[in-house]
């Protein structure tokens, strides 16, 4: 079975509140003028020696053990390993060994999965800290649903299961580290889509939770889903061009700590929702530009600690923002 | 009010019965704000932010500002319109997927191909500069298709024809917007593909739907026409014509699953009429309407005049023994005109149908590999799009297969630069690795063609 855990709200004083001190609670509040805000900080953009390194919508993947980011670059196959200064420390893949590489993500051990395209094919390379090459993962046991059309596109690894994404099918494949199937499913009729007319429906962030929940971008609906194990559903969003609002909604992101980060492409800026709070939005930063801190188009976020990286077009490389409180 | 929607799996069935369409443009203007910013203000910041002084093109110094309240040109939210419209159409896709128009970012040359698989092709190619093989010109990538101008993408104005061939638009003022009108007053006003526009003191209908995959007009709205593509007198702001857009835009429908492998089957639109003369409003002194039975006006026909009934060499002996339209249907590969009119048509070789009726095109509009009847009702003609993609392609002149050597397969097997330096593998390759190659041939199998096949011009000539 897929995992079943659910999702958890934190419980909060508020919770064991009637209604009516609740409402009077949020009164005083909003005479207050109290809005717990969260602040994104532009640190600096990913770099090496020389400088930083100029990239168009890379791809990330995240080593939390060693608090390392990895950027596939898809546009040269390379991977570049950045430490939590953002300095390149390591780089891979570039002789084309791995062919043309999607994404990739690692286990609690440091092993990394790398998910490649060679022609209409698609492959999984088991690569070690190095990133040299220790095996291809051989998929077993899949349903039908993933042997005939499935083009994985993104790859996760959580908890002890590698999560295998094809986004224009609008399927996911989960199997055990060595790549035998436990469970998959198609998750257009969830979201109301209908399948023949899939192909309306881009979907352009993608990310998987710690606790296993799928959460995606579909810009022309100007929605965020979140699709629990147990397949519970929820989605927010509203199209719009003032803040907290999607124009052109891109990629997403989710911390440890409730948050939930969205780069809006076309406004250019990285929005934060309280996933705890009916998604109350909480700030937005970056705006277009080409000053220090700006996106230009941004893409792809992730989260490593309390540090938000932002890949964007332009050749404007990766921005690296640290989230606050305020 | 509690922003969130908790919904079961259930209840959402009962919503994907419905097929609900989220299309942003619907067949004409979309909502303002998704392209443009009123007063460069949202949430007390700036929104327009400027544009990169690195990167020349059409955001020409003083139209963009990083000033609150004092926008981009034409309140745009992107560095250019071409920027604006790729934030959507350009997409890091694994396989061509949707709407996308460009794969992004670009590959390195020969590392991989662009992905997306659209009729008009990836934008992407235009990046894709390959090494000089054989004897043949070195394919280069301003060379592949429309250089459309788009700084955030890195798509840059053509250095060498500076205006359009025969024509007079400037070459750094090309864009998206050339074309596509993303306003679009123009639609379709009855079954026949009747075009009409709004425009002071007159009344149209309402554009409510898509023009392009065969919804038909009734009696309270319109559809939008064909892509979008700009109609007579369209004129942009960003840019006055030198040529005023004299032709409406073409009647064609597409399948709606566009962009996608043709490996197994071709993507069939079903092109109309009109296509040709669209071309000319910035084409024009290439444009020749008719068919030249005198041979004199020595320049290759394309539109609505242009009829595959024209004579052509029936083979054997006799100069004017045939049509062009019974060697298309005869014509398999190189060597081989044993074919049958019902499974002549090839994408790769597609013709306008000589007819605006929405319904006899959508019919014919498929990617199942059902529709493959060529031409048969004396009403075809031959188009810019039967030789040229409009967006870009792997080969020089943005054609659809490689004019740029002697044969498209050498021993049944695509060209490869990666192939024995001095062979005939290497020599046809156009720079291009086989997987590039096969790629750009839309992922079709060589084995598709003859062991020896040469150029499609053959599909119309039969002269292999």
């Amino acid at each position: 079975m897929f995992m079943k855990k659910p999702t958890t709200r934190k419980k909060s004083i508020a919770d064991a509140l009637p209604t009516v001190a609740k409402w009077l609670l949020l009164a005083v509040f909003l005479l207050a003028g109290v809005n717990a805000e969260a602040k994104l900080d532009y640190l600096y953009n990913l770099s090496n020696f020389n400088g930083p390194i100029a990239s168009s919508w890379v791809n990330f993947g995240i080593d939390t053990a060693q608090k390392e980011l990895y950027v596939v670059n898809p546009s040269d196959q390379s991977v570049d390993v950045f430490d939590k200064s953002g300095l390149v420390v390591h780089s891979f893949g570039d002789d084309g060994e791995f062919g043309v590489i999607r994404g990739l993500t690692l286990d609690d051990s440091g092993t990394i999965y790398l998910l490649s395209n060679i022609g209409t094919h698609f492959r999984v390379f088991v690569a070690n800290f190095r990133g040299a090459l220790q095996e291809e993962l051989k998929l077993e046991g899949l349903s039908p649903l993933f042997t005939d059309d499935f083009r994985p596109d993104r790859i996760f690894c959580r908890k002890g299961h590698l999560y295998l994404v094809d986004t224009q099918q609008f399927k996911v494949l989960m199997t055990d580290l060595r790549g035998r199937y436990e469970d998959g499913f198609s998750f257009a009729s969830i979201i109301g889509v209908n399948y023949k007319k899939r192909s309306d429906f881009d979907i352009r962030g993608f990310t998987i939770d710690g606790d296993g929940t799928i959460i995606f971008s579909i810009p022309v609906q100007s929605q965020v889903y979140l699709l629990s194990p147990d397949k519970k559903l929820k989605s927010f969003g509203q199209r719009g061009s003032s803040p907290g609002k999607f124009n052109v909604v891109g990629g997403v992101a989710a911390d440890d700590k409730g948050h939930l980060y969205v780069a809006d492409t076309l406004r250019c800026v990285i929005m934060i929702f309280d996933r705890t709070d009916d998604f109350k939005f909480l700030g937005e930063y970056g705006y277009r530009g080409f000053a220090t801190g700006n996106l230009i188009a941004p893409m792809e976020v992730a989260v490593l600690g309390d540090l938000v990286y932002v890949s964007q077009s332009a050749n404007r490389g990766v921005s690296v923002y640290r989230f606050a409180s305020e | 009010m509690n922003a969130s929607k908790i919904l079961v799996a259930a209840a959402m069935l009962t919503l994907a019965a419905s097929g609900s369409a989220f299309a942003f443009h619907d067949g004409g203007v979309a909502y303002c704000d998704g392209c443009h910013t009123m007063h460069n203000s949202s949430g007390n910041k700036s929104m327009s932010g400027g544009r990169n002084t690195a990167l020349t093109g059409w955001n020409a110094a003083g139209k963009a500002s990083t000033t609150q309240f004092q926008g981009n040109a034409f309140l745009l939210q992107g560095s250019d319109d071409s920027s604006t419209c790729l934030n959507c159409h350009a997409a890091n896709d694994a396989t061509g997927s949707g709407y996308h128009v460009m794969t992004f970012p670009a590959p390195a040359v020969n590392a991989a191909a662009p992905v997306e698989r659209t009729p008009g092709g990836d934008f992407a190619w235009l990046t894709q500069t390959f090494p000089k093989a054989g004897y043949a010109a070195q394919s280069i990538g301003e060379r592949h298709g429309h250089n459309v101008v788009a700084q955030d993408y890195g798509l840059t104005a053509d250095a060498t024809l500076l205006t359009a061939p025969g024509g007079q638009y400037d070459a750094k003022a090309l864009s998206c917007a050339s074309c596509h009108d993303p306003h679009s007053r123009a639609r379709i006003v009855d079954a026949n593909g009747t075009i009409a526009y709004a425009k002071p003191g007159q009344k149209v209908l309402p554009i409510g739907a898509s023009g392009s995959y065969g919804a038909v007009a009734d009696a309270n709205t319109a559809t939008g026409v064909y892509r979008l593509l700009g109609g007579a007198n369209y004129s942009q702001m960003s840019y006055s014509n030198p040529l005023a857009f004299n032709a409406d835009p073409p009647v064609a429908v597409a399948p709606s699953a566009y962009n996608r492998t043709e490996g197994t089957s071709d993507t069939r639109v079903a092109y109309g009429q009109g296509m040709s003369e669209w071309c000319s409003n910035c084409h024009r002194s290439i444009h020749n309407d008719n068919t030249n039975a005198a041979n004199t006006a020595l320049i290759h026909p394309a539109g609505n005049g242009a009829k595959l009934t024209a004579a052509a060499n029936d083979l054997n002996g006799n100069a004017t023994g045939t049509t062009i339209a019974a060697l298309y249907n005869a014509y398999k590969s190189s060597g081989d005109l044993t074919g049958t009119q019902a499974a002549s048509y090839s994408s790769l070789v597609p013709y306008e149908e000589g007819t605006g009726v929405i319904a006899t095109l959508a019919a014919h509009a498929d990617t199942t590999g059902t529709q493959t009847a060529g031409p048969t009702t004396g009403a075809e003609n031959v188009m810019c799009l039967s030789c040229h993609r409009a967006h870009a392609t792997g080969f020089n002149s943005m054609t659809r297969w490689n004019n740029n050597s002697e044969f498209l397969t050498v021993a049944g097997a695509w060209p490869d630069f990666a192939a024995a330096a001095g062979s005939d593998s290497l020599k046809n390759s156009n720079g291009m690795n086989q997987a590039v190659y096969q790629a750009a041939m839309y992922d079709r199998p060589a084995s598709k063609f003859a062991y020896d096949q040469r150029s499609l011009c053959n599909k119309c000539h039969a002269k292999d």
